[in-house]
């Protein structure tokens, strides 16, 4: 018998019209965990949520809570405690009442609800504000009652569908933190959506990509950034996002080039099994300018932009094969008065990431410098 | 400097012709109320003589006149009772009707739609003989329940649409969320989104209490004696002695059209959501 499950979603397909959104997902959802689900914008995130919770009927696949198949069951006897993307917070009611209004619905004793929203209102730090109407409070502060409201009720599952889109910077990840310390004490399992490149690294305990309409990778958070298994999951993760370039494989494998530079690869094998073409991933990150590493390669390019970003300078670059992006210290930047036009970067070859054009599966393989 | 004062002057010159053009059209469409309120109060002869009188010593004679009429208490009665009952229902019916209209979208909602609406397109007149038929065939003439069903029917058309125009704006986010707080539809429909479409609601509410607030027709001809309402008293009260009471119709009429105006001069910011079925929110 596998381990207990929180959510298991078998198989889930939905399709709006001729549009299918969701084709075959998978996932599942181990109990006290936070699991991620991160996926670029309008890849089904909104949709999964929707039919977790019971808003929408999926066309095919079951959908199982603490090992009960919930698909046919009705939204409010599926016990699960949600907070939308908009906040929805009930205008008509103070910020007390829509906090407790779940516990109302559940018919609590007037006494129990009291404590209970007070305690959820501490936790926010909103229990100033429990009085207040909710047109009178900010966005940020909007934001913490619609946690509070989705997380004042005991349940086996909260369903967060990015709770923190459209919040600025600094409110983002603060509430990301306090989010991650309050999922840590009430022990519950939270199913968290974004789109976000940095919030499934900050909160998750797993990380699981959608992409395609189907659950592409779901692996512990430190993996999903450093190995990701999946073009998915690369392109997904990380600020600013991921370079990915097409290349060519050549002599058995053993060569891979692009109109860039040549790599060569050690053990040639999988590669020559795998594709004729790969798609190298290259973190920003990974890409610099002078100082270049032994093993590094060079290639030219056309400096567009320089976004300074405080600890450190993004770098749009236009190449032979297209937009590359490259994340450098702002110091080094900075320091360069010279750093414009035409430019000389390098890369590791060591860190890039081949995957298979077809499958954005991974293919394992190592790179160095090539002889051009 | 004086380039600038000079056009300012001009643009205020402008704009005050402006207003008082606006204000004379305002005044002659006013003039026929202002006719019959300054008429209450005027005796017989005044009010009667060929060339008006603009200065004149007001009396209360003809408005005390009016209220002890001993029918006129009770025509009014019913006047409140008849518009009140019959609109407060139909707004209820509307509203949970609009509720499933815009929330479902059931098939063939947009012809329904459509086809209340018609209801309202066919002249009164064109009706009254069947209707009357009809309502003899349910005894229903001269009752109540006849005439508060009636209007009841005649008031859904609108307030529907109104309704539904607002519920159409209230996002279906919030629903939902109710749904997974563990809410019921009717907890939904009336703890969560009637609260939001209030201006709508009134909107309604005040449309169809002035159409039937002032009906005549089905009143006159369904009704009886014990349901007449006050434009009926008018029509059957305005004759003594064989010839026209006219002080006691510019009384009743002054008296009748009070609550009205109160009610409009306190809700004219909804009015203006009524007429626009809810596309232009504005402040409410």
């Amino acid at each position: 018998m596998s381990q207990h499950q929180s959510l298991s979603v078998v198989g889930v397909r939905k399709t709006f019209g001729r549009d299918e959104v969701l084709s075959d997902v998978h996932v599942a959802a181990d109990q006290a965990q936070l699991l991620v689900i991160a996926g670029l914008p309008s890849t089904g995130k909104t949709t999964l949520a929707r039919i977790i919770c019971g808003l929408d009927r999926p066309d095919a696949g079951r959908v199982y809570i603490d090992d009960q198949d919930v698909t046919d069951v009705k939204p409010a006897a599926r016990h699960i405690g949600y907070v939308p993307q908009s906040f929805a917070l009930f205008p008509n009611m103070s910020v007390y009442k829509n906090i407790a209004y779940p516990l109302l619905r559940a018919k609590q004793k007037k006494s129990d609800i009291a404590a209970q929203v007070r305690h959820m209102a501490e936790m926010l730090d909103i229990d100033s504000l429990l009085d207040k109407r909710v047109d009178q409070i900010s966005g940020g502060q909007k934001q913490r009652v619609a946690i509070a409201r989705g997380l004042v009720k005991k349940c086996a599952l909260y369903v967060l569908d990015d709770p923190l889109v459209g919040l600025d910077f600094k409110l983002r990840e603060q509430l990301a933190l306090d989010l991650c310390l309050l999922q840590k004490q009430i022990g519950a399992t939270f199913l968290y959506l974004t789109g976000d490149p940095l919030e499934p690294l900050m909160l998750g305990d797993n990380v699981a990509v959608l992409a395609d309409g189907r659950i592409r990778e779901n692996v512990p958070a430190v993996e999903a950034y450093q190995s990701p298994q999946s073009a998915a999951m690369a392109r997904v993760l990380g600020m600013p996002r991921a370079n990915f370039i097409d290349a060519t494989v050549a002599n058995a494998g053993q060569t891979v080039s692009c109109k860039l530079f040549d790599l060569a690869v050690d053990e040639p094998g999988l590669l020559a099994q795998a594709a004729d073409r790969v798609r190298l991933l290259i973190r920003p990150e990974h890409i610099g300018y002078e100082n270049a590493p032994e093993d590094a390669v060079h290639f030219p390019a056309d400096l567009r932009l320089i976004e300074d970003i405080g600890v450190d300078s993004i770098l749009h670059l236009q190449t032979d094969v297209g937009k590359v992006v490259a994340s450098q210290p702002s110091d080094l930047v900075r320091s360069r008065d010279d750093l414009q036009g035409a430019v000389r970067m390098w890369v590791r070859p060591a860190m890039m990431r081949a995957y298979d054009p077809e499958s954005g599966q991974v293919i394992d393989c190592t790179f160095r410098a090539g002889n051009r | 400097m004086a380039a600038t004062q000079h056009t300012s002057v001009q643009t205020r010159v402008k704009r005050a012709a402006y207003y008082l053009l606006l204000w004379l059209i305002a005044l002659i469409f006013f003039l026929p109320v202002l006719w019959i309120l300054l008429s209450s109060l005027k005796s017989t002869d005044q009010m009667l003589s060929s060339v008006p009188t603009v200065f004149f010593e007001p009396t209360f004679h003809n408005i005390v006149d009016t209220l002890n009429r001993p029918e006129f208490l009770p025509a009014l009665i019913n006047s409140v009772i008849l518009s009140v009952v019959s609109v407060v229902l139909a707004v209820i019916v509307s509203f949970t009707a609009a509720y499933a209209i815009s929330r479902f979208k059931p098939k063939g909602s947009d012809f329904l739609m459509f086809l209340l609406l018609s209801m309202r397109m066919v002249p009164a007149a064109a009706v009254i003989i069947p209707l009357f038929l009809m309502f003899v065939e349910l005894h229903w003439k001269g009752s109540y329940v006849g005439l508060t069903l009636f209007y009841t029917m005649y008031s859904i058309p609108f307030s529907l649409w109104i309704l539904k125009g607002f519920l159409d704006g209230v996002s279906q986010r919030f629903d939902e969320t109710a749904l997974i707080c563990g809410a019921n539809y009717l907890q939904i429909m009336f703890g969560i989104i009637l609260p939001q479409v209030r201006p709508a609601l009134i909107a309604a509410f005040i449309f169809n209490v002035i159409f039937v607030w002032n009906e005549f027709l089905v009143n006159y001809i369904v009704g009886g004696s014990s349901t007449q309402n006050v434009p009926g008293l008018l029509a059957t009260g305005m004759y003594s002695g064989g010839s026209v009471d006219w002080t006691f119709m510019a009384a009743t009429t002054s008296l009748y059209m009070m609550p009205v105006i109160v009610m409009i001069f306190f809700f004219q910011k909804y009015l203006l959501v009524g007429m626009t079925f809810g596309t232009v929110r504005g402040e409410v």
